[in-house]
């Protein structure tokens, strides 16, 4: 199926969804029962399913669908989710510590998770223009170009009898070598800093004689693959790293869930 | 398939890996390393080899330990194992501040109304699990829902009457003829399907409809409208769609009795005397009450008191003016003694029958009822063709009425409680036997006795020893005493013939009638001229009549009887005889009340004062209760007083005279207010509210608030000690 069908059709669905549960709740305001009880457990259950991409990944073989389809069921359900939570608590900030704790804990579920679907749509067709590198080399490479850069500066000291790349690299590129640099600049595709680097060692070339232009060529060329790395580690981090807030907040909401419906039913006298 | 939980030897991995020389073997499952070499040789036959996807150039030591030697890593742990270890964490983090939540009572949902602000610490005023211990609380949420018990928490405070949970505090069957009623007068079955039989039978639960923690801002009682269209089924989003309504607010009977029509049209307008009395505006009778809400009538005497007070005192009664309480009945005194019978001194001139008073107060009198009982509907004024037993009835009878008054006079008013008692079948109060009896003096008895029975002592006692033969042998010609004539006078009524109305005079017509009484007063006034001409050179004053004497009201004597005649407006002793009227419905109470509870009795109480439920008599004007709330609710403020255009006729317009015929029948001389009276500016366009509770009460019946018990003795220093 064509992706167009399927967003088509994945967006008919979420607001036939929508209609319908709004349908109900017009309707339920036509009797005496709570209709915070019924927008709370559709909610939970929602949770709840949204809960379940977690364990399908672990499952492995089984016919359960493939891990992508749920992805897109986790995707949809979760908007169909906020729009119930608004339902049940209301687009204000509510009171009581642990209604205000829950409802941190949505949004932030919410947010990392609609930041997550964006980066993880993003991000992947811009590190695949440069060499794509296994995360967990990334930083080994880095050491690896660290070293060869260390090795020319000294060759350049023993070559030209003269500190000034040594002098520039001490001050400007060994900081930049060591570990992985301009995170954020990667993130939001700026070369900002990459460029001024660069700018730098070209204005530097004036004081230099030819061997030691040589030499700060090929350390350009480090500074470009570094900085290619550092672009790949970027946004392979943030990749990995938005489930660090996405995952744990989701098991949180679930625990105080339960106690806010514990505590509701406890307090009403009952279920 | 499988669950993957994660490969825990990846939990771990070599500290060498940043500088991309991590070893093959990697950490433990406790992240120990123990690989001090860079690779772990392999031996193939006798030779050893190295392992490294590369090998070196040196190869393995001959002892199979690799060339190179290196110190231990700094294991760390997998970004797998780190996202788990997040997580762990985490919920750690989570479940303690649950803990402490719930340890600290930290999980109010939200701050409370400002009615409830005072209770923000006392969760267990309403909730049953604040009254429980934490481990029982989180146990709660799993029993069924008990909503009795919750609502009796609500209604420890507030007093909703005995059905509160029930819809608008009716049980079901009152709402059924509510509903009942409604179709009926509607001619429409618009609740037919409502769903009264469908609610629960033990009723709802407060937080149904009062949902709290929601803010210091919150309005408790506002209610939706959708919530009240629950039940009520005919669903309509604008006042303008609202059924047309009924008999409002006349629905129920007033109080007060009072044809608007017919004063404002004529008494008021025509009648010259009266004109200087008359209000000019509708605030001259009606006044708001504190609140400025419902509109009371001011009393009687602010405004009926110059017109209908001589109504009251009987000016215009053409009969007695006052009631007849205490009486000789007119007994054939001759006939008893030639057959025999010892009857003592009687007068001969008693000529009216017993009165219902007296065969009240006789009812405690075995000898009194078995009496009247013989005597049946005899005429005691002729015994010529009475049995025996007749006879001897109307004997004992004279006796009987005797010994009562023998003993009122000894005993005073006291004596006649017993009687009372027994004819109502109740007991009677102090005050309200006040009521009954009021200032009934012991020289109105004393003096009446005298000159009904004189002699009456020495007659009681001789009877109580049953001296007959002593009792014969008085001589009744030196105890009668010289009669007493008080002549009854006739005034005619200064006040409207329109007021008084032929309705009031039951038709009768003041200059007709009892020819003999207008010769009566001829002779009298001539009699009365005679005397003063007699008098040589003298001018006499002649005594008014007794009935006169007591114009603002009292007790009189009248031939041998003992009338009360009514005081001013709110007569203690007609309220009381009118109260005790509805209170018991004996034979013989019906006797007196047959005479007094009409709207043309003396004191004309019930012409103006209507009756309620089981007679009940509305002694006051209608006025709202504080701790009561009917269906609907109106407040004349601010209707009243934000335009000059809005006045009482905006709304109350008259209707066609009516006039009265019955006490129960009621009249109201105003039309029904109208929906479109309303819908004028309670619509979507005007800002005046549409919200059904701007009109309509959820609970009806009994609504306040439940006052705390204090313990008297804590206010006792000894015994609070």
């Amino acid at each position: 199926m064509k992706l167009i069908h399927r967003r088509t059709i994945n967006c008919i669905l979420l607001l036939v969804a929508m209609t319908s549960i709004s349908v109900i709740w017009q309707l339920g305001q036509y009797s005496f029962s709570n209709q915070a009880f019924v927008s709370g457990w559709l909610l939970f259950g929602s949770v709840m399913l949204l809960f379940l991409l977690t364990l399908r990944k672990r499952i492995v073989g089984g016919s359960f669908f493939k891990v992508s389809a749920w992805l897109q069921m986790h995707i949809y359900l979760g908007l169909l989710t906020v729009y119930v939570f608004l339902l049940h608590a209301g687009p204000y900030w509510p009171e009581g510590n642990l209604k205000q704790l829950l409802y941190l804990l949505f949004v932030l579920e919410v947010v990392s998770g609609m930041v997550g679907l964006f980066i993880s749509r993003k991000l992947p067709p811009y590190l695949a223009r440069g060499e794509h590198v296994l995360y967990q080399n990334i930083r080994s490479r880095q050491q690896q170009i660290c070293e060869q850069a260390e090795k020319l500066v000294k060759s350049s000291l023993q070559q030209t009898d003269s500190n000034t790349i040594g002098d520039f690299f001490q001050q400007h590129l060994l900081a930049f070598f060591l570990k992985p640099q301009h995170f954020w600049a990667h993130i939001f595709q700026s070369k900002k800093t990459t460029h001024t680097l660069e700018a730098d060692m070209q204005n530097l070339h004036r004081y230099l004689n030819e061997d030691e232009r040589q030499i700060i060529n090929r350390l350009h060329e480090l500074v470009i693959e570094k900085d290619q790395l550092d672009y790949q580690y970027a946004g392979q981090t943030l990749l990995k790293r938005w489930l660090f807030i996405h995952v744990p907040v989701s098991y949180a909401l679930l625990l105080f869930a339960v106690l806010h419906v514990t505590l509701v039913y406890a307090y009403i006298g009952g279920s | 398939m499988r669950i993957n939980l994660g490969n825990k030897k990846q939990h771990w991995v070599c500290g060498r890996a940043l500088e991309g020389k991590s070893c093959l073997s990697g950490p433990d499952k406790q992240g120990q390393c123990h690989n001090r070499s860079e690779c772990q040789p392999l031996k193939k036959g006798e030779r050893w080899y190295c392992s490294r996807p590369m090998p070196c150039q040196q190869g393995p030591l001959p002892d199979g330990a690799c060339a190179h030697q290196v110190g231990l890593c700094q294991p760390e742990l997998s970004p797998k194992a780190k996202i788990a270890r997040s997580n762990l964490w985490l919920l750690l983090a989570a479940f303690g501040m649950v803990l402490m939540l719930l340890a600290t009572n930290a999980y109010s949902p939200g701050q409370l109304s400002q009615s409830h602000r005072v209770l923000e610490d006392q969760c267990q005023r309403c909730h049953s699990a604040g009254q429980l211990n934490k481990l029982a609380v989180l146990g709660l949420a799993f029993a069924p829902f008990q909503h009795d018990k919750e609502n009796a928490l609500c209604l420890d405070c507030h007093n909703l009457g005995e059905h509160a949970a029930l819809a608008h505090g009716l049980p079901v069957a009152a709402q059924s003829v509510l509903t009942e009623k409604i179709q009926t007068h509607l001619k429409t079955t618009v609740h037919q399907d409502s769903k009264i039989d469908k609610l629960p039978l033990d009723g709802l639960s407060c937080i149904s409809c009062h949902r709290e923690h929601q803010g210091g801002s919150l309005q408790l009682t506002g209610i939706s409208d959708k919530t009240c269209q629950s039940c009520h089924l005919q669903s309509f989003i604008h006042f303008e769609l609202h059924p047309e309504f009924s008999l409002y607010p006349y629905e129920n009977k007033s109080n007060i009795l009072f044809d608007h029509q017919s004063h404002i049209g004529k008494n008021f307008a025509e009648e010259e005397d009266l004109k200087q009395y008359a209000p000019e505006n509708c605030n001259d009778c009606h006044r708001a009450d504190g609140d400025g809400a419902f509109m009371q009538t001011k009393g009687f005497d602010k405004t009926c008191n110059n017109c209908h007070l001589q109504d009251i005192q009987g000016a215009a009664q053409t009969a007695a003016k006052g009631i007849e309480v205490f009486n000789l009945p007119g007994m054939d005194v001759d006939t008893l003694r030639t057959k025999g019978l010892v009857t003592g001194y009687w007068p001969e001139n008693a000529d009216a029958p017993l009165s219902g008073y007296m065969r009240l107060l006789l009812a405690d009198n075995a000898q009194a009822v078995s009496a009247l009982g013989r005597l049946g509907k005899l005429d005691t004024l002729d015994l010529r063709k009475a049995t025996q037993e007749q006879l001897q009835a109307a004997t004992d009878l004279m006796w009987s009425i005797k010994q009562l008054l023998f003993e009122l006079q000894q005993n005073g008013q006291a004596v006649l409680i017993s009687g009372l008692e027994k004819a109502v079948e109740q007991k009677i109060y102090p005050q309200q036997f006040a009521g009954l009896v009021n200032g009934l003096s012991p020289a109105v008895i004393d003096q009446a006795l005298k000159n009904w029975l004189p002699g009456l002592k020495d007659e009681i006692l001789l009877y109580r020893q049953g001296d007959l033969a002593a009792l014969a042998a008085l001589k009744p010609a030196e105890q009668e005493p010289k009669p007493e004539v008080t002549p009854q006078t006739k005034t005619k009524s200064t006040a409207s013939d329109d007021l008084l109305g032929d309705e009031l005079l039951g038709g009768d017509d003041l200059l007709s009638g009892d020819d003999d009484l207008l010769s009566d007063l001829v002779d009298l006034s001539e009699d009365k001229a005679a005397d003063e001409t007699n008098d040589v050179g003298r001018h006499t004053v002649t005594a008014i009549a007794e009935e006169e004497w007591v114009s603002a009201g009292g007790w009189y004597r009248s031939y041998y009887s003992l009338y009360y005649r009514p005081s001013a407006h709110a007569d203690k002793f007609l309220q009381n005889w009118l109260e005790l009227c509805t209170q018991s419905s004996t034979n013989v109470l019906k006797q007196v009340c047959k005479r007094i509870a009409t709207p043309k009795a003396q004191g004309m109480c019930l012409k103006c004062h209507s009756t309620g439920d089981k007679g009940r008599i509305n002694w006051r004007s209608k006025k709202p209760l504080a701790d009561r709330q009917s269906f609907t609710r109106f407040a004349h403020n601010p209707h009243t007083t934000i335009t000059e255009t809005v006045n009482c006729i905006s709304c109350h317009r008259l209707s066609e005279t009516v006039q009265d015929k019955k006490n129960t029948e009621f009249h109201t001389g105003f039309q029904n207010v109208v929906k479109s009276q309303c819908s004028d500016c309670h619509n979507q366009v005007r800002p005046a509210s549409e919200n059904c509770l701007k009109c309509h009460n959820y609970h009806t019946g009994t609504v306040a608030l439940k006052l705390n018990k204090t313990d008297l003795s804590l206010l006792d220093k000894k015994r609070s000690k």
